[in-house]
């Protein structure tokens, strides 16, 4: 029952398209961070469950919080060598969601839990476009339901951690090389369910001066892993024996991320809501996306000879540089701006179809409206332009050369209410 | 005011809301245009054999010619801005044709294996579309290099003669005729693989025979002549040739293993009886009949030997007989003149006259009395042992004369060929064979020949090559080793009844380390013949040379693997020889680069995914 229902929330909710963020990560885990070019590390906020869970404990108030993203994106090709071929993703609009609880249990303590998509891909190529060997469509789904607990140690010190109980899935179809007698390519696609994992998330806040704030997150790696994944191959009777429909195994690394963030209040706080006029924030962000070697399946049957499949990847981890500003021209809005600049972790030959990353800039606004004490909406924008990346494929990687360059505009709100 | 507010933002969200499905980014690509370069692409004529024609899978047809690889750089020389149409000789829909009648292979499953087969829907006519000329693809399926400027060529290959543009035409001419602006030459295949593995007639017309090299000089001949003849057209006439590949390495010969010949215990033991059988079939005549001979010459000697005895101890008699009578007649003579003498003195004594006593002597010796005095005296010496000496003396003397050694040699002659002597000897002979002695002897030299005779046994075995006959290889059969390359053909020739029955190779099916090296040399010779002509005329050279050498080593390409291996290699069609559409895509992409690079070009490659690989059932 409970699988099923969650589940249905992956299938309905979570798929979402080209990450803004280096790999496969996602970074849409608040309307706030968001229009702060991803920035929520350094500063208080509902978010911090996720985001820093050591600046929990500093909210004021209690509050449930609910918001979703939709993600537009594309990914055109150019393939090599004075090539005039182009194709294009036409993969469908992604709506990775957020949702918050943080319970204040009194002045020292709060509870919080965050069900968030810290990590997913959904892209879907052209029929038979150039790279169809390497991949038609993929779908990775994530998403990890935080409890969480943050306790205040000083009146500026405050520390916090929580689970990470992460699900996920991955549905994943290519063309063989494989052409049947009445011109119909064959496909496989390996569909399964990751095995629930855990992970923890640490956090720790301090506010050395009323100007000043600093937070500091640690998130483990998780692996997704799955097993007695389906996998299914479309392919001509005569080769059927080589291809036989299986079962695979195979894991995905979620990785480690590590933040610091900064929060300055240059103007000062409102003296009745102690919201800042002005606040400036950074994260410098470090994912450990060198857990990401290679993509391995391996099947319960030989298939096309071998029980193993290996695509390498050799990510590197990467930092990301992230700056936001928030100015509050009255207390009930907020107006927001931001900018992150994302490292790639793929290095040159290893971009693939399922996320050709490149080094990436994002740019942000978002803007907040509380009504009355209670309610809150926040809306936000984000474009994400990636550089365009040229490739001479890597053999191992099971990839294709030419040019990528993808890009996003991810719209979003969340609603919260206090109490 | 705050009212106003909220309906401001109200409709900002709504906006807002309405973007998030609506408003897709789209990344900028900065897709080139395909230029020209230096490169005159007004008019483009490919010329070349089965590659260029685009011959697959064992026959040249309408699907391949479509996916040939001239009419892809058509295409991506009309995106440039260059020739609009090239028109191909293209075949009939259908199964095509091997220029003997046979379509092209498809896979299909037979006992639960995939193996190429002939296509089903049967070959197309070798229609005649000459009237549809002229053609931009003169691709000749088997042409060899010389081919493109021999006049009457239409009249010896079929399919040259459907698309000549005359009975008196050539390849080479057909082009010029059209002058071209851009010309892409890929010829040599068939000067070092034999016309016989190329498809076409088994036959070359030409005096060289089916497996035979071109002579290097008639190679140099067919290039050069071809370029002159494009010149002689358009003396600023473009092209790009393309070079020999390494056919060694393609599926045709590196399929089938030297040791495929994978038999169980039982057929091992079943195959080791049979052939041994039949070894020594073939072996125990031979080795009789030597054996025989010897036996015989013994035979022949012994009784030679004999027979001599007889006639000389013949013609001993014969000759002492005449020397005891001419020696009684001497003595004879000594002996009646001394009884004469005798008498004749009695009668003296006695007081006769001389006359008388000579009569009387005369009467004494004509009496039967004096004649049996003398016979009786004459008797007596020819009994003394100094006459016998003396017989024997001159007996011996005669004997040893030449004449006397003729006489013995001629009798002797005509005596061994007499039919009795002739029966004896062969009598004689075969009671020899006969006996346990020659017997055992024939047995062991039979065991000593077998000995040589290749066995097999369980597992894979080296498959058995037909050589010639020889006095180290009596049976003319030998074990295929690592060196050896066994052909495509071999697959499908172990499945026959010629091969059930007899599983020895014929030795056109192999390729023994001495051929290799021949067409190893000719490859190097006849590429550095096409590289000149590609500088002394400014042309591309394109190395499929190369090309060939990465598919043997197995590349990766757009999320494709592939490798020289026959039927899931991906760049080579099912008759191993020729490449698949894609091979052709890759072939062409080939070209394109070389084409870019010499004329500064900016062609664009073809996208090899868009086409097929082998077509699975």
């Amino acid at each position: 029952m409970r699988k099923n229902f969650l589940s249905l929330l992956m299938c309905a909710l979570l798929s979402v398209s080209v990450a803004q963020a280096s790999g496969y990560q996602v970074l849409l885990q608040g309307s706030r961070a968001t229009g702060l070019g991803n920035s929520a590390t350094g500063y208080v906020s509902a978010q911090s469950v996720f985001f820093n869970p050591g600046a929990m404990a500093m909210l004021e108030k209690s509050e449930v919080q609910l918001g979703v993203n939709f993600v537009n994106s594309k990914i055109n090709y150019l393939a090599a060598d004075n090539s005039t071929y182009t194709a294009s993703t036409q993969s469908p609009v992604g709506t990775p969601f957020f949702l918050y609880g943080v319970y204040k249990i009194n002045d020292k303590m709060a509870a919080g839990l965050a069900v968030v998509t810290p990590f997913g891909s959904t892209v879907e190529w052209e029929d038979n476009w150039l790279g169809q060997y390497a991949l038609n469509r993929l779908s990775l789904q994530t998403f990890s339901i935080q409890p969480t607990f943050s306790y205040r140690i000083l009146d500026n010190l405050s520390v916090g951690a929580g689970l990470n109980i992460a699900m996920g899935s991955v549905s994943l179809n290519r063309n063989l090389p494989i052409t049947g007698q009445d011109g119909v390519r064959a496909q496989g696609t390996l569909e399964g369910t990751a095995n629930t994992a855990i992970g923890f998330n640490l956090g720790v806040f301090y506010q050395p001066m009323d100007k000043f704030s600093i937070g500091f997150n640690y998130r483990s790696r998780v692996n997704a892993v799955i097993e007695g994944g389906d996998a299914t191959f479309d392919v001509p009777n005569s080769v059927r024996g080589n291809f036989p429909n299986t079962t695979f195994n195979s894991e995905l690394p979620m990785p480690s991320v590590t933040t610091l963030g900064l929060a300055f209040y240059p103007m000062g706080r409102d003296e009745e809501t102690g919201l800042a006029k002005l606040m400036l924030t950074t994260d410098i962000n470090y994912v450990g996306w060198s857990a990401y070697e290679e993509l391995r399946f391996d099947y319960a049957e030989p298939v096309a000879g071998s029980t193993t499949t290996v695509s390498r990847r050799e990510y590197k981890d990467t930092f990301t540089f992230r700056f936001g500003a928030e100015y509050r021209p009255m207390n009930e809005l907020a107006l927001r701006v931001g900018i992150y600049y994302d490292q790639t972790s793929v290095k040159d030959g290893f971009m693939t179809p399922e996320s050709p990353d490149s080094n990436t800039l994002g740019y942000t606004i978002g803007a907040g409206y509380t009504i009355g004490n209670r309610f809150n909406i926040d809306a936000h924008l984000l474009i994400v332009d990636r550089a365009a990346r040229t490739q001479e494929a890597a053999p191992e990687a099971n990839t294709i050369s030419g040019t990528f360059h993808a890009g996003a505009i991810v719209p979003g709100f969340a609603l919260s209410f206090l109490f | 005011m705050r009212y106003i507010k909220y309906k401001y933002l109200s409709v900002l969200l709504f906006l807002s809301l309405g973007l998030f499905t609506a408003c897709e980014p789209d990344p900028a690509l900065d897709v080139p245009t395909p230029t020209p370069g230096e490169a005159d692409f007004t008019t483009f004529v490919a010329l070349g054999n089965s590659l260029t024609a685009g011959y697959a899978d064992g026959a040249l047809h309408r699907r391949g010619q479509i996916a040939s690889y001239p009419a892809m750089l058509a295409d991506k020389i009309a995106e440039a801005g260059g020739a609009s149409t090239f028109k191909q000789p293209l075949m009939p829909e259908g199964g095509g044709n091997n220029g003997a009648g046979s379509p092209r292979l498809v896979l299909a499953e037979s006992n639960g294996s995939l193996l190429p087969a002939p296509d089903p829907s049967g070959a197309s006519a070798l229609t005649n579309v000459r009237s549809e000329g002229p053609f931009q693809n003169l691709g000749v399926p088997g042409a060899r290099s010389f081919h493109l400027v021999t006049p009457g060529y239409a009249a010896l290959n079929p399919f040259y003669g459907r698309m000549a543009s005359a009975d008196d035409a050539t390849p080479a001419g057909d082009a010029a005729a059209q002058n071209p602006t851009f010309v892409t030459l890929w010829i040599g295949n068939n000067d070092v693989l034999g016309y016989g593995t190329s498809g076409g007639s088994a036959d070359n017309p030409f005096g060289i025979a089916g497996n035979q090299i071109t002579p290097t000089d008639v190679f140099a001949q067919g290039i050069n002549g071809t370029i002159a003849t494009l010149k002689a057209a358009n003396p600023n006439v473009q092209g790009a040739i393309a070079n020999i590949p390494n056919i060694l390495d393609i599926p045709f010969f590196k399929t089938a293993a030297y040791n495929a010949f994978v038999l169980s215990a039982e057929q091992a033991d079943q195959l080791n009886a049979t052939f041994r059988a039949t070894a020594e079939a073939q072996a125990r005549p031979q080795v009789e009949a030597a054996v025989r001979a010897v036996v015989r010459e013994q035979v022949v000697e012994a009784v030679r030997a004999q027979v001599r005895q007889q006639v000389e101890a013949a013609v001993r008699e014969q000759v002492t007989a005449q020397v005891t009578m001419a020696v009684r007649e001497q003595v004879t003579a000594q002996v009646t003149a001394a009884v004469r003498e005798n008498a004749r003195q009695q009668a003296l004594d006695a007081g006769a006259s001389e006359a008388d006593a000579d009569a009387a002597a005369d009467a004494f010796v004509a009496s039967p009395e004096g004649q049996a005095t003398i016979e009786g005296a004459v008797n007596a010496q020819m009994a003394s042992d100094e006459v016998q000496a003396l017989i024997q003396q001159q007996v011996n003397a005669q004997m040893a004369s030449d004449a006397v050694a003729q006489i013995i040699e001629a009798q002797l002659a005509a005596q061994m060929q007499s039919d009795t002597v002739q029966n004896i000897i062969e009598q004689q002979t075969n009671a020899q064979m006969q006996s346990p002695e020659v017997q055992a002897i024939i047995e062991a030299q039979l065991a000593a020949v077998l000995a040589s005779l290749p066995t097999v046994s369980e597992g894979p075995n080296p498959f058995l090559v037909a050589v010639p006959q020889s006095a180290e290889n009596p049976f003319g059969v030998r074990q295929a080793t690592p060196e050896d390359l066994i052909l495509l053909e071999v697959l499908g020739f172990v499945g026959s009844a010629e091969f059930q029955a007899f599983p020895v190779l014929p030795d056109r099916l192999v390729l023994d380390p001495a051929e290799q090296a021949n067409i190893r040399n000719a490859i190097e010779t006849f590429n550095g013949i096409i590289a000149n002509a590609a500088q002394e005329n400014g042309w591309a050279l394109v190395d499929m040379n190369n090309f060939f050498d990465r598919v043997v080593t197995g590349f990766v390409f757009d999320g494709v693997t592939y490798s020289a291996t026959f039927v899931t290699g991906g760049a080579f069609s099912l008759d191993g020889v020729h490449l698949s559409d894609r091979g052709y895509a890759i072939a062409a992409n080939r070209f394109i680069q070389d084409i870019n690079r010499h004329y500064n070009a900016k062609l664009a490659p073809v996208n090899v995914n868009q086409f097929d690989g082998i077509l699975f059932p």
